[in-house]
């Protein structure tokens, strides 16, 4: 049973069509992430929004506002933006196949897997990858993702496919300007030979599973020793079941004669200790205050 | 006595589950088991705060389910610390657990421990031990009476090296010997100390003691287990009570008292708390300040007596 899709639809290639479903090719939540508590007590801190004038206000009274000038601020609301919110067609459109070598990996923006939705689909599914493949070919084409239509070029992923949404050009910016002060004039043989050694001698296969967040593990090291070694800070309340305040119940118990005598115990035991001891006489209610005093 | 149980102590602590009956029907219930501690607590503490502790767990309540813990686990309670003692296996070290008040035995006995086994050293000086332990472990077919006669016997015979001893009950059919000493051994020649003890006497009363953890030297005998005083050997402490059917507790004793007891398991949960109500001092009263401690001398006459 696959994971549960990102977004259903149908794949189409001219007057093919294929249902398929999406799944995010990443994910983020082995990320160690915190809430921010206050430093004395430890409680998790809200973050609600003020304003100058009013004081704290509720989330649901906020507009959004376009700074067109310092301090001059356009109001865009829902109302706007709905008019701009395009309707999922449901579809994705392949327009043209490009080369899968000439794919520019700077515009590669997010990964997802596209896989056939359903048996019916499997067919079509594998002609469309295996005619891809066989040209080397990845196939650029737009589907409408949260409101927002996007460009997204599909390549072959094992067995399946993956679609990755592509940025638009205004986001890249050109190399040009940064690699502008490279010369271009003659090298030295000898350096150049040496550094091609040099490659050729560190070449290793492409193992992605070495690929860690340092960062992350020592992160995480850190948070899991803490957990270990002491509490963790918060102590939320008890929520499920019965709970008593320990103090409460030891007053409970004096008030109900809690001290009192256990009942006679099987054949074993013949009698307690306790009836020995030379403060026997004492009453049992004046024990239990006794008790009660060293207890407290 | 000094006050080490107060009322915010009691009041930090909320009992989950009271309600749950602890080992089997007719079991006290978990709150049964807490409120003993809440009673007993400022009796029980100076002999538990500030020495490394061995806790056993029983959080659900089926004795099936019984653990021993001499670590920090993820999840454990507020006021419990953590010392760092080198493990005796190789160069590693290991953080183990101990108290320093009645909040972290109150707040261990609601996180499920049933048994405290505190070390025979304290924290602030865990080389030096200061509690010498003979357990007497009675084999099965031994009465109670023996054992009483055999804690009065080696009482008398460390009184004649110069060491007083206290007794306790273990909450089963054996009874334990502490002697408290000055913290001036390390635990190398304190447990030498014990076994040339123990050894002496089972040479000297072959039918009566073994100085032997095997099953088939213990026939008919009394085994004195002096291994209680290695390094990271731990036993079970004052007040504390056992997880076993009936709660008992583990109960110390005036010497004039060890003779009139009858059976050491009407010492429980709920007998405990009313004896102390009612005792005028502490049965244990000097423990603390005594200046007694393991001689060269002793050690000599032990090696006579082998």
């Amino acid at each position: 049973m696959a994971p549960r899709a990102t977004w259903k639809g149908y794949l189409k290639l001219s007057l093919v069509s294929c249902p398929v479903r999406l799944h995010n090719a990443t994910t983020t939540v082995n990320r160690i992430s915190f809430n921010w508590l206050h430093k004395d007590t430890h409680n998790r801190v809200q973050m609600k929004p003020s304003d100058p004038e009013l004081g704290q206000v509720e989330r649901s009274e906020l507009v959004k506002g376009y700074e067109f000038e310092k301090d001059q601020y356009i109001v865009v609301g829902d109302e706007d933006l709905e008019k701009i919110q395009i309707e999922s067609t449901e579809t994705i459109t392949i327009e043209e196949f490009v080369d899968a070598d000439d794919v520019d990996p700077i515009f590669l923006d997010s990964p997802y897997f596209l896989a056939p939705d359903g048996p019916v689909a499997d067919e079509t599914f594998r002609v469309i990858h295996k005619a891809m493949g066989g040209k080397n070919k990845a196939a650029l084409g737009r589907v409408v993702l949260s409101g927002r239509e996007r460009r997204v070029i599909i390549t072959l992923r094992g067995n399946g496919l993956m679609l990755t949404t592509l940025r638009v050009a205004a986001e890249v910016r050109r190399h040009e300007e940064y690699f502008s002060d490279i010369t271009d004039g003659d090298l030295d043989d000898e350096a150049l030979k040496l550094a091609e050694l040099i490659i050729s001698q560190n070449e290793g296969a492409w193992d992605s599973s070495e690929f860690e967040d340092q960062y992350q593990k020592e992160l995480l090291e850190i948070v899991m020793a803490k957990i270990k070694g002491t509490k963790p800070v918060i102590t939320k309340a008890p929520e499920r079941g019965k709970v008593i305040n320990l103090m409460d119940a030891l007053k409970q118990s004096i008030d109900d004669g809690g001290l009192k005598k256990p009942p006679a115990k099987s054949k074993r035991r013949k009698a307690a200790p306790a009836k020995k001891s030379a403060a026997a006489k004492t009453s049992t209610k004046a024990s239990e205050k006794k008790a009660a005093t060293k207890a407290a | 006595m000094p006050n080490l149980v107060s009322d915010a102590d009691l009041a930090a602590i909320w009992v989950t589950n009271p309600d749950r009956v602890m080992f089997g029907d007719d079991g006290p219930t978990k709150l049964d088991l807490v409120l003993y501690y809440a009673r007993i607590g400022n009796w029980m503490l100076p002999e538990l705060i500030n020495r490394p502790v061995t806790l056993v767990r029983c959080p659900t309540g089926k004795l099936a389910d019984t653990f021993y813990q001499r670590h920090a686990n993820e999840g454990m309670v507020e006021n419990v610390l953590q010392i760092d003692i080198p493990s005796n296996k190789a160069e590693e070290r290991e953080d183990y657990l101990y108290i320093k008040d009645a909040k972290g035995l109150f707040a261990l006995s609601q996180f499920g421990v049933i048994e405290f086994h505190p070390w025979g050293c304290r924290v602030d000086k865990p080389e030096r031990p200061d509690r010498l332990i003979l357990d007497l472990d009675p084999d099965e077919g031994l009465e109670w009476r023996d054992v009483v006669d055999a804690a009065h016997q080696i009482r008398a015979e460390l009184l004649e090296l110069g060491l007083a001893a206290f007794v306790r009950t273990t909450g089963g059919k054996g009874l334990h010997l502490v002697v408290p000493v000055e913290r001036r051994t390390g635990w190398a020649k304190f447990k030498d100390f014990a076994q040339a003890f123990v050894e002496a006497l089972a040479k000297r009363e072959p039918r009566r003691y073994t100085a032997s953890v095997a099953k088939s030297a213990r026939r008919g005998k009394i085994f004195i287990d002096y291994i209680r005083n290695v390094r990271g050997a731990t036993a079970v402490g004052s007040y504390s009570l056992r997880a076993r059917p009936g709660a008992p507790a583990a109960t110390p004793l005036d010497w004039n008292e060890l003779s009139s007891v009858e059976d050491p398991r009407d010492f429980d949960y709920q007998t405990v708390p009313l004896r102390m109500a009612s005792l005028a001092a502490d049965p244990w009263r000097g423990m603390n300040d005594s200046t007694q401690r393991i001689t060269n001398d002793m050690a000599q006459k032990l090696r006579i007596h082998k």
